[in-house]
């Protein structure tokens, strides 16, 4: 069996783009990115004694980084719930979905969903589609692109993610519905009508 | 009648929580009436299912990306 070093070594050349590449997908900044690659392979430099071989390294180190990477999240949105009183901003009920609905609470003409001319099964599988997207979730307020971001990420509903995150209930669907909201007419803009 | 404001809020809600019963029923009765809130729905359906995906598939596509050579070097100074 080779020895420790020249093994993690090895899996640094051979890994780091990799990892890097789905971790500056995954994370808003590349200083980020950077950090949870770095302290994935101290991880896995501290506990070789675990790795048996079972997994592929690969399988190994990408397991070790979604856990920082939901670690990451995790933390950001705990750190947002303690510090800030208010997770919607400030007259949020009037001024956010009145860009959507009317006073009577029907869809503005102008944001009515339309029928999206390519068919669903076409959009799985779509990195076309995938991309706008990502570029869409990016457009998101920070907290909501976390709060989604997590929830992918652990692949958990509701109360787990409220209780992992310290978000009440009523707050966290508040955001995944604005964020929805969102997505979904940026989606429209910018892949359907472009 | 339920809004659409309250409908859509409803859709999104259902993903994660269990609507109570009244809420289902309210629900229920406006998706078969309204076209926009049904289309709502069925769009966040494909949105759920790509977002989804993006977590499992390595993306399919890549963004341009700097060398990673100055970070491989950091790591391995780091581990000594």
């Amino acid at each position: 069996m080779p020895d420790k070093d020249s093994q993690i070594k090895e899996w640094v050349e051979g890994y780091t783009d990799e990892l890097f590449k789905w971790a500056s997908y995954k994370l808003p900044s590349r200083e980020t990115a950077e950090d949870l690659v770095q302290e994935t392979f101290m991880a896995a430099y501290q506990s070789w004694d675990k790795f048996n071989g079972e997994s592929s390294p690969k399988t190994w180190l990408y397991a070790i980084l979604n856990n920082k990477i939901k670690d990451y999240f995790r933390k950001e949105i705990r750190n947002i719930v303690i510090t800030e009183s208010r997770l919607l901003p400030e007259n949020e009920e009037n001024s956010f979905l009145d860009i959507f609905f009317d006073k009577n609470g029907t869809w503005k003409k102008e944001m009515r969903p339309q029928h999206w001319i390519t068919e669903e099964e076409d959009l799985l599988d779509n990195s076309s589609f995938s991309r706008t997207l990502h570029d869409c979730l990016n457009k998101l307020p920070a907290l909501w692109n976390k709060v989604i971001s997590f929830k992918y990420l652990e692949e958990k509903k509701g109360n787990d993610i409220c209780k992992e995150t310290g978000l009440s209930s009523s707050n966290y669907w508040q955001i995944l519905y604005r964020a929805r909201l969102q997505l979904r007419e940026c989606l429209e803009k910018n892949w359907f009508k472009k | 009648m339920l809004s659409c404001k309250k409908a859509s809020a409803l859709i999104i809600k259902r993903n994660d929580f269990l609507l109570t019963r009244k809420e289902r029923i309210q629900l229920f009765f406006h998706l078969l009436v309204c076209d926009a809130c049904h289309t709502f729905s069925r769009q966040n359906e494909v949105v759920s299912k790509v977002l989804e995906q993006q977590n499992r598939l390595p993306s399919n596509w890549q963004k341009e990306m700097s060398a990673v050579e100055e970070l491989k070097e950091q790591i391995i100074s780091g581990l000594k």
